[in-house]
């Protein structure tokens, strides 16, 4: 009984570390097709439209109930201290620096990454990615390199946004329902963020891009091999769909902690 | 004795105990049709990506013109893939294509053709398909007939040395499953490509292929001429021809 138990412990630790090599190989395939000739502009331009334009009504709603309820929440403790007026520096702050980034990032992984794990999961168990290769063309670079470039232009300016809208959410629930100044509101805003603030939130939303498509694809790629008992069939594509989705918000979580203890 | 373009040596292949090939040797001549034939789940598909490199042998060796797939260089594999086109049994059409995108695929993907003489290619091959009027369509849009001839297109777009088709019939009327063997006839007569087909279109089979191959759980239990197969003393052969249970 034992034996067993250590057996299988040994064998999953084999195939988590055979796993992390082929998504290393992965990833690094990703980036490089990017640079063979030729470079795949329309299909980065597609992927950037699904990716980052298809994602904007998602990011505005919930940036704008975020900077609302910063606002909200932020005005009820301020206003004990007495110091309701640096409200905007709060909801500033709080989304540049680390809401922004990090919710944009999830809810694109919950919309556009499972879209792609899905789509490629589907690409697999259909033959298509076998296809690919028996027509000499790369299945990585046809897959993966339009989606990692279109996720690195896309997350950093779908955080800006969020940033703005969140912003001007938290400038509605603090300045037009519960009155705080609005010049007072705008001039914490623009007073207290720096370009480190900007650069960092930038910086996270980068890497937060590469995570996102890195695991989407790869657990779509893989889907034929992602543990499923029933192998190739819908069953492992939803099951590599969740996996992608649920690994990218813990990775995402995980890297915003790195990240930051390297920033502040 | 010319060489063979592909020679499968002692190939074995088992998945999770189920020994799928056991020992397949195989040679498939250059500018001939073989038609590889046998009971569903005999490992006939499992063969063919064999051969094109899908899957790989847990011992012996798939030799192309001589040369063992598993020790080609890059510029050897590429060169290799230039030559050969593979038609799937489900199609694998891109469903985000258009009829047209998915049979340009292997030469827009390369670039290395001129955009109208890729155009003027395609346009050749839907008009002798008669698939012309799907051009705009997606898969999702057409009937399994007209996907198999869109398969069918894509794989000889390349005008490949050698062409594997995986059930090129399968889901088609008599009509259209007729008219898909003509069309590999004659196509195979106007290029003189080497075709391998795996097939259950029997005795439709005999009279497209000059080379027939039996597999039997997991061995090739008759390769010989086409017209060879009616002599054969092998009871199991005489079963699966004749349509009964050996």
């Amino acid at each position: 009984m034992f034996k067993l138990r250590i057996e299988k412990l040994g064998l999953a630790c084999i195939d988590d570390t055979r796993s992390i090599g082929r998504m290393s190989i992965f990833f690094f395939q990703g980036i490089w097709r990017n640079f063979v000739p030729f470079v795949q502009i329309s299909k980065i331009m597609e992927q950037v439209w699904f990716i980052g334009y298809k994602s904007v009504f998602v990011i505005v709603l919930t940036a704008m109930f975020t900077g609302m309820v910063l606002g909200l929440q932020g005005y009820y403790t301020l206003v004990d201290f007495g110091s309701e007026a640096t409200l905007g520096s709060a909801v500033a702050m709080t989304l540049i620096r680390e809401l922004g980034p990090v919710l944009s990032a999830i809810m694109i992984a919950a919309r556009a990454g499972s879209a792609m794990a899905a789509e490629i999961g589907v690409m697999r168990i259909s033959e298509q990615i076998d296809a690919l290769e028996t027509m000499d063309i790369h299945p990585v670079r046809f897959t993966f390199s339009p989606r990692l470039s279109a996720s690195i232009i896309s997350f950093p300016l779908l955080t800006a946004l969020f940033d703005v809208t969140g912003i001007f959410g938290g400038f509605l629930s603090g300045v037009v329902m519960l009155d705080v100044n609005r010049y007072i509101y705008m001039d914490r805003v623009i007073r207290s963020i720096e370009l480190a603030d900007v650069t960092g939130g930038f910086v996270k939303a980068l890497v937060f891009g590469v995570i996102v498509s890195t695991m989407c694809c790869y657990k779509g790629f893989f889907a034929h091999i992602s543990g499923s008992e029933t192998g190739q069939g819908a069953k492992s594509v939803s099951l590599a769909t969740t996996n992608a989705v649920v690994n990218s918000c813990i990775l995402i979580l995980v890297s915003d902690y790195i990240i930051t203890s390297f920033l502040v | 004795m010319d060489q063979p373009f592909i020679e499968l040596i002692d190939i074995h292949k088992s998945f999770s105990g189920n020994h799928v090939l056991d020992g397949v040797n195989l040679s498939i001549e250059t500018g001939r049709v073989t038609c590889v034939i046998g009971k569903s789940g005999t490992g006939k598909s499992v063969l063919l990506k064999h051969i094109i490199g899908l899957m790989q042998p847990d011992s012996g060796q798939v030799c192309v013109n001589g040369l063992p797939t598993n020790q080609m260089d890059n510029i050897q594999r590429h060169r290799f893939y230039r030559q050969i086109s593979y038609m799937f049994q489900d199609n694998a059409l891109f469903d985000f294509l258009t009829v047209w995108e998915n049979i340009a695929l292997p030469l827009t993907e390369k670039k290395k053709i001129p955009m109208d003489q890729i155009r003027q290619r395609v346009k050749e091959k839907m008009e002798a398909l008669e698939i012309s009027n799907h051009e705009n369509k997606y898969p999702a849009q057409l009937s399994g007939g007209i996907r198999k001839r869109v398969a069918l297109a894509r794989a000889l777009i390349t005008e490949p040395v050698a062409v594997l088709f995986d059930e090129p019939t399968s889901g088609l009327d008599p009509v259209r499953r007729n008219s898909v063997h003509a069309m590999i006839t004659t196509y195979q007569k106007e290029f003189g490509f080497t075709a391998v087909i795996v097939s259950h279109d029997i005795p439709q089979i005999f009279t497209i292929s000059q080379r027939l191959a039996m597999l039997d759980q997991g061995k090739i239990i008759y390769f010989g001429k086409s017209d060879g197969i009616f002599q054969t003393d092998n009871d199991v052969v005489k079963a699966f021809i004749s349509g009964k249970e050996p």
